[in-house]
């Protein structure tokens, strides 16, 4: 069988095709051409007639070269054919230039290694963005109505604390005062040690209004909330996260009623949160406890974070002026951004120190 | 002349058609393309290797047909192209356009099918 290689790889000699492509073109052709040579000698032709004859068809037209040139070089150029719609199958596009790209990625291995670094990065700096923002933005505080939500610090911004933690007896006056909001409640974090339920443990725990939960709208899937008359120093009643009530107590649906030792004292459960609540905190604080705050006059200062619903069509900026506190909105201040923001004031316990229990006291009196 | 001319351009205008119609059905390679572009036309057209590969690789780049490289046993390793869906749709396409071209000249110059 003569070699038609050599022929035809003469042919394409300038059309500066890729190895791999020339290397294709030349053995497609070349069996074509074997074929045809096949069937000149079974039309009992010589040797070297079916070769010529053969040859003869290659460059019959003398089109081999320049057509080629122009498919292979302008396909991307050529002008809508009868029937087209000015594009291919979409995905078919898609399969082919998927492996293009993989080729071309395996034959730059150090390319292929930065690009790689590069989406990593940019994917995970682009989650991480994401994150804080469906946090601090997005993400509505698991609370009824959050939009009417507000936290409320003190002014003390000639102290350096422009949002300072109250005393409670700025709470307190706060609370007589109040005619704009529907209800304020105070909450202070506390750790407890638990005892007397399996292993001792420390928990996360707060001190909290009677009312916090009621303002918050939230309900309790076991129980009930504090009562009023039970926010008093001696109380002695207890509400459970949901996560303790599963992990300490097996989620046993009895626990109602039951005495837990909590610091060396007996408290009483008599209710057990849902796992959604969650509430503000300076840093990464989980309440599993809540206990009634009960304000007291040896309380240590700064009570905590107060929570205030707005009574309806009114507004903070409504109050008497000569007594304003810091007020956030709730909208947009989820609990990472009160987080990052009580962060950033430092430990409000150190705040307010000395006498700020008393109302009297300028440094934890209104603005 | 001016025939060949004539002859040439109706080859060129209806060679996708011819190409296309022949992968229609199952795939083949270009020397059966050939082949059987010339017996069903009875000798009457004829692609040799410089027109019709430049001709199928065109097809090919539009994405109206796919090569591909099969190795059989006791067979040499053959490139078969087969349709693709947008193919089918262009096959289609041009199949109307010359009907309705042909049923056209028929019209004006009383040419009746055989």
């Amino acid at each position: 069988m003569p070699d038609f290689k050599k022929e035809i790889r003469k042919r394409l000699e300038g059309l500066s095709l890729s190895p791999v492509r020339e290397h294709e073109i030349i053995e497609e052709l070349s069996q074509h051409l074997e074929d045809q040579y096949d069937q000149n000698l079974r039309g009992a032709t010589t040797e070297e007639e079916a070769y010529c004859a053969v040859l003869l068809s290659l460059d019959e037209s003398k089109l081999l070269g320049p057509e080629l040139k122009r498919v292979e070089r302008r396909a991307e150029q050529e002008t809508v054919a009868l029937g087209a719609e000015g594009k291919t199958n979409m995905f078919e596009d898609l399969g082919q230039d998927l492996r293009y790209g993989l080729r071309m990625l395996v034959r730059s291995p150090s390319f292929t290694i930065i690009a790689a670094l590069a989406l990593a990065l940019g994917i995970g700096a682009n989650s991480a963005i994401f994150s804080v923002v469906n946090t601090v933005l997005l993400r509505p505080l698991p609370y009824k109505n959050p939009d009417a939500l507000m936290m409320v610090w003190e002014e003390a911004t000639h102290l350096g604390f422009p949002f300072n933690t109250p005393s409670p007896a700025n709470f307190i006056d706060w609370r007589e005062q109040n005619t704009v909001f529907e209800g304020m409640a105070a909450m202070a974090q506390q750790s407890f040690n638990l005892t007397g339920a399996g292993e001792p443990e420390r928990l996360d725990g707060r001190r909290v209004s009677a009312n916090l939960f009621n303002i918050l709208g939230v309900e309790p899937v076991l129980g009930r909330t504090f009562r009023p008359e039970e926010d008093q120093p001696g109380s002695s009643v207890t509400i459970l996260s949901h996560g303790v009530w599963q992990r300490n107590f097996g989620g046993d649906p009895s626990i109602i009623g039951r005495t837990i030792n909590l610091d060396g004292k007996s408290y009483s459960v008599i209710g057990v949160m849902p796992r959604t609540v969650d509430l503000p905190s300076m840093d990464n604080w989980q309440d599993q406890i809540w206990v009634p705050i009960a304000f007291f006059s040896k309380m240590p200062p700064a009570a905590g974070i107060i929570t205030w619903r707005s009574s309806p069509g009114q507004s903070p900026a409504s109050r008497d002026s000569r007594r304003r506190p810091r007020w956030i909105p709730s909208r947009g201040a989820s609990r990472s951004s009160i987080r990052r923001r009580t962060r950033a004031l430092g430990s409000p316990s150190n705040q307010c120190a000395s006498g700020s229990s008393e109302i009297s006291d300028p440094r934890c009196s209104f603005c | 002349m001016a025939s060949s001319v004539l002859d040439r351009e109706l080859k060129k205008g209806s060679a996708e058609l011819l190409i296309l119609s022949l992968v229609e059905d199952r795939p083949r390679h270009g020397y059966d393309i050939g082949q059987l572009i010339e017996l069903r036309s009875r000798g009457a057209l004829r692609f040799n290797v410089a027109s019709l590969y430049p001709l199928l690789y065109r097809l090919e780049k539009r994405g109206w047909i796919r090569g591909r490289w099969v190795e059989r046993a006791g067979q040499r390793r053959r490139r078969y192209y087969r349709l693709t869906a947008a193919g089918k749709k262009i096959l289609a396409a041009q199949r109307d356009g010359w009907r309705e071209f042909v049923e056209a000249i028929s019209r004006i110059t009383g040419i009746q099918h055989a």
